[in-house]
């Protein structure tokens, strides 16, 4: 491969590189400082500004910043956006800790809004975090608090359209994020269609979207990085929080297992919505049911000064169940309970004042189980995957010019396809599909250098791996979709279809002054799995398609150039980005096709590429009493497909020309905040018919009437435009006592969504009507105008 | 087909969420497309009224009317042949019958403008036009100055065993109860990969109509022997019979490529919602701006009483 050699060049001098530094940094005899920065909850102030003397550093996003320093005396002084700074003056004359308390700006001034670092010094472009406390501020629909709902307000960020619940990130699939919830990648983060994501309020501490310029250490999806991070137990009290809204509950206990060395949160909650759909429509709706559950857990331990392990757990469950049993002709049963569980381990230890690793362990499981009766027609379907895996990063911080990164990633996946059945009557149709496996590795070296004070480049290279190995069987199919009564068998651990790609990763910011500055970055990102789903919705049943013999893997490059700058201490801000990235190996399936049970199923794929490009504008006001952000995006996303179109490129369905959001935040009084939201979207590009005909013609005799059946004709991909989505939300928190020194505290939120009860269609379609004679367009809409009331109280 | 149902399952999902939704009219403007040929032709080994052509046209989506447009005047033909094993075919001339539009006495004398018949049917219907299992036949239709064709092969039929009853239960509507039967059928899968089938049956709803468009059929039922090759097979199918009726129950074996077609056409003609993606008919067809299928059924069919 020609890529490979280029890329040993680059080895090569990255490794030179490296030892230069290294063997200067390793002279004078060094003291290690370690300097925590946290807030008055205790909870880590990530990206705050560190001055000691006069070198400027940024600290981690754990709220850690490692380095060594020669005896002698030093100031430091500590800045983050929305606190107010600390400076402390030592003498260092041993390894020592510190940790510095920020106190939030809010009891001075009032609410504080946006994320703490400024995005001016961090060379991470396209990057957006958003903290638990700004999310639980804004407007949500019924009041369920959803940091992935959230993140769509950012620009760049889309969602499929009302109660959807892909992201689409600068013109990637919904399969295309690599959603991480303490670094363990989470493959279908919804419950109920995606009207809810599985991420509770009560258990995170903040969300980071990476649209661009993705570091070397994320790899495996094409798109982006949604990095969920939950939170840490309170090590110094217990702690019992909780909410009640229309729709759902919750409860989170937390406190210290040893006093400030390790805690332990819990948080639960459980919808009832079919609890209260049943008091309104009792009758229409009978039996039926849905409701999800999830738990996360969280426990931390620090061992000692230098050593600490995280242990993470999550558990969700949807149920939905459908009862017909009316003697009005067949009986219609259907029952499925699907969810994650997550499991993970993490080691993390501070080997020197320079150097740090973590370790992590995983085990990952998504599972579907369900039954439908239909007359006497049964399936039973399930299906799911399970991943091990095991991760280990080093931080390698050799001197204020640079610092390195290097680790490796390794998984086992094991899908479950389809186990299932069906049977009519009598007959059974059971369908072999077997068990599929495959290894996924990956190792990375990332170099982050400060060439000049104003310069810094991060430099990374992400080799990855792919092997999809037996033991399964394939049903061999012809061109046509009929078996040839052949199976091509593969013994345990031999190759399908193995894959490795080498991903270079650049990014450059450049300092035009203190306030602001301008970034470059180049990405290629490569994605070993496929996301097998027909529809605009997450079906529980949507499959993930490990690479193999027709299947190849998806390989992105993106470009993209940025200017942030900020004023007033950091307070406003303006990040301009562009991109242009390019994709291949897309996947969409032919009309019509069928996933569940399907031993064919690549042979319902097709393939092609795909190109988005487009221009982001987010200004945000950080501090004060209004704060908020607008955002813009104008962009394209296109699809090229031999097989689809006439082979002619057409627009993705969910590109959006404009995109807009504004996002206030405004702080009445001491006890009422009032948060407003704003979207407008450009509507998504749909497959609409170009005519119709009669088919499967009869006659009767008697009546002399015709009987046929319409049949709609489709011509161009996605040449019709859904309406632009636009809708208004308000809410209002209010907090009783917010000056109260006991314990309980209490705060209410009124949400209003979608306020001037704009009808935004869910979707759209032509009814034609064939005993009226009628045609007709229609639209179908979930949320009017949809008011909401939460008490979320904590003592 | 089984897709279907198994994605319908969902929509209920979304349905019950959408109980607090609402649905509006909505002007929906559509782009025209090229007006396409629409072709509907059977040939079976069992009926030789049930073996015709129906030529029409597709029109623009708002246009008044939901019958077909019929094309008429056409030169429509069907010639019989034989497969060779290098999968090309020989025509036998001399089998070629024109099939012509005009009024039969077996269909009330009605006029049906763009249905083709063989005219046997009218003076010498033992003579008329009949499928036999194990040939090939060529469709040709020349229709406004345009040339367009297409073959299909009648199978071997497999045959049913037997028709049995049972999984009884009432049907209440609105002001009629009716106590009803399923049919299951019961026949040996041949040992080949490969086999499709389709179901139709006339009872006492249709036993008054014409046409494979007027005949019972279940859209749900699998007709492949994908999962089940070589098997006994006792299929019972969702749908219910009256008792005291008397069922006329065929099965139709087919090629996969008319297999495809009609499972395209089941797809196509349950489409809509929020979770459908636009299904073309997988034509079998060629010229241009053509869609439709030439249908070899091969049948095999019993009767049964519903008791």
């Amino acid at each position: 491969m020609r890529g490979v050699t280029n890329t040993n060049y680059i080895i090569r001098y990255l490794v030179l590189l490296l030892l230069g530094m290294m063997t200067q940094a390793s002279q004078a005899q060094q003291h290690t400082l370690t300097i925590q920065v946290v807030d008055s909850t205790l909870i880590p102030v990530g990206h705050a500004t560190i001055r000691i003397n006069k070198r400027e550093m940024l600290v981690d996003s754990s709220g850690t910043y490692t380095a060594g320093f020669s005896r002698g005396n030093y100031r430091i002084y500590i800045t983050a956006v929305g606190h107010n700074p600390a400076v402390q003056e030592i003498f260092l004359r041993s390894d020592s800790n510190l940790r510095f308390i920020l106190h939030p700006r809010e009891s001075l001034l009032t609410s504080v809004f946006v994320s703490a670092y400024s995005n001016v010094r961090r060379n991470q472009m396209s990057a957006q975090r958003l903290s638990i406390t700004q999310i639980k501020k804004l407007p949500v629909i019924l009041g369920e608090i959803d940091p992935l709902k959230t993140i769509t307000l950012l620009p760049g960020v889309k969602n499929g359209g009302e109660a959807s619940a892909g992201l689409y990130i600068r013109g990637g699939g919904p399969d295309q994020n690599l959603v991480l919830l303490d670094g363990i990648p989470v493959y279908n983060p919804n419950h109920l269609l995606g009207f809810f994501s599985i991420f509770n309020g009560d258990a995170i501490r903040n969300i980071e979207v990476i649209k661009g310029g993705i570091p070397a250490e994320f790899g495996g999806r094409l798109s982006s990085v949604i990095d969920v991070n939950s939170r840490e137990g309170d090590k110094d009290s217990f702690h019992l929080s909780g909410g009640i809204g229309l729709i759902s509950s919750r409860l989170a206990v937390e406190g210290p297992l040893s006093k400030g060395k390790s805690s332990y949160l819990i948080s639960a909650r459980r919808t009832y919505i079919d609890q209260v759909a049943k008091l309104v429509a009792k009758d229409s709706l009978g039996d039926n049911g849905y409701y999800f559950y999830d738990v996360n857990a969280k426990l931390d331990f620090q061992l000692n000064k230098k050593n600490a392990l995280a242990f993470t757990f999550y558990l969700g469950k949807d149920d939905f169940s459908f009862v017909d049993d009316d003697e009005d002709g067949p009986d219609r049963r259907f029952n499925a309970i699907w969810g994650n569980t997550i499991l993970g381990l993490t080691w993390k230890q501070q080997l020197s004042y320079k150097l740090r690793q973590e370790l992590s362990v995983v085990r990952n499981d998504f599972d579907l189980d369900s039954r439908m009766i239909y007359g006497t027609t049964t399936y039973i379907y399930a299906s799911g995957l399970t991943d091990y895996a095991a991760k280990n990063d080093w931080v390698y911080t050799a001197n204020r010019w640079l610092k390195a990164k290097a680790g490796w990633q390794y998984t086992w996946h094991n899908f479950r396809p389809g186990a299932g059945s069906s049977t009519a009557g009598l007959q059974d149709f059971k369908s072999n599909i077997e068990d599929r496996h495959a290894h996924e590795a990956a190792a990375y070296v990332s170099a982050d250098l400060n060439i000049t004070p104003a310069i810094n480049l991060v430099a990374g290279l992400r080799y990855s791996y792919f092997n999809q190995v037996g033991p399964t069987s394939f049903v061999v199919y012809d061109a046509d979709g009929s078996p040839t009564g052949e199976t091509e068998q593969y013994g345990k651990g031999q190759s399908i279809g193995s894959y490795h790609y080498p991903e270079p990763r650049f990014s450059l910011l450049y300092k035009l002054s203190p306030q602001s500055s301008i970034k470059l970055s180049y990405t290629r990102t490569v994605q070993y799995l496929h996301l097998a789903t027909t529809s605009a919705a997450t079906f529980p049943g949507d499959l993930w398609v490990p690479s193999g013999r027709k299947i190849k893997p998806a390989q992105a490059e993106q470009v993209a150039a940025g200017y942030a700058c900020d004023w007033h201490d950091g307070a406003w801000e303006l990040n301009v980005e562009a991109y242009y990235k390019t994709m291949s190996n897309q996947i969409e399936f032919k009309p019509g096709a069928r996933l569940l049970l399907n031993q064919n199923l690549e042979g319902e794929m097709v393939f092609g590429k795909g190109t988005a490009y487009g221009l982001e504008v987010f200004f945000q006001k950080k501090t004060g009493r209004l704060t908020g952000w607008i955002g813009y995006t104008l962009s394209r996303t296109e699809r090229t497909f031999p097989d689809l179109n006439k082979g002619k490129t057409f627009p993705y369905r969910y590109d959006r020309t404009h995109d807009a959001s504004l996002v206030l935040n405004y702080k009445l009084s001491r006890k009422w905040d009032i948060a407003s939201v704003f979207v407008y979207g450009t509507g998504n590009a749909l497959t609409m018919p170009t005519g119709r005909f009669a088919y499967s013609l009869g006659f009767n005799r008697n009546e002399r009437t015709p009987i046929f059946t319409n049949i709609n004709q489709y011509e161009q991909v996605n040449d019709y435009r859904m309406p632009a989505y636009h809708r208004f939300d308000l809410a209002f928190t209010f907090t009783p006592r917010p000056d109260s020194k006991k314990r309980f505290k209490s705060s209410w939120n009124f949400g209003v969504y979608n306020a001037y009860n704009r009808y935004n269609p869910y979707f759209i379609y032509i009814d034609v009507d064939e005993d009226l004679q009628t045609i007709k367009g229609k639209k179908v809409f979930l949320f009017p105008i949809v008011p909401s009331v939460t008490w979320n109280f904590k003592f | 087909m089984k897709t279907v149902l198994l994605k319908r399952k969902w929509m209920w999902l979304a349905v019950c969420l959408a109980a607090v939704g609402c649905e509006r009219d909505f002007e929906i403007d559509l782009n025209d497309g090229q007006p396409q040929l629409i072709v509907e032709a059977y040939i079976n080994n069992e009926m030789p009224l049930y073996n015709y052509v129906v030529l029409s046209r597709s029109k623009d989506f708002y246009e008044s009317g939901l019958q077909n447009v019929a094309v008429t005047g056409a030169m429509v033909t069907i010639t019989e042949g034989m497969r060779m094993p290098d999968n090309t075919y020989q025509w036998d001339g001399a089998t070629t019958v024109q099939m012509k539009e005009g009024r039969l006495q077996q269909l009330n004398n009605s006029s049906l403008p763009g249905f083709y018949f063989d005219q046997r049917l009218a003076t010498d219907s033992i003579n008329a036009l009949m499928g036999k299992p194990g040939k090939s036949y060529k469709l040709d239709i020349e229709a406004d100055g345009k040339k367009y064709s297409a073959i299909t092969e009648l199978l071997i039929p497999v045959a049913i065993d037997s028709l049995t009853l049972g999984n009884y239960y009432l049907d209440k509507n609105e002001d009629t109860v009716y106590r009803k039967a399923r049919i299951t059928v019961h026949y040996k899968d041949p040992d080949t990969i490969g086999n499709t089938q389709l179901y139709y049956w006339r009872h006492w709803e249709n036993r008054n109509s014409f046409g494979w468009g007027a005949l019972g059929t279940n859209r749900y039922t699998p007709g492949t022997d994908d999962l089940i090759n070589g098997q006994y097979v006792d299929l019972t199918l969702s749908n219910g019979f009256v008792i005291g009726d008397t069922v006329n129950y065929f099965m139709s074996s087919v090629e996969r490529k008319v297999y495809n077609f009609w499972d395209s056409f089941n797809k196509a003609r349950s489409n809509g919602g929020p979770f459908a993606t636009p299904v073309s008919l997988q034509s079998t067809i060629s010229g241009e701006n053509v869609v439709g299928c030439f249908s070899g059924f091969s049948l095999s069919g019993k009767t049964i009483s519903i008791k």
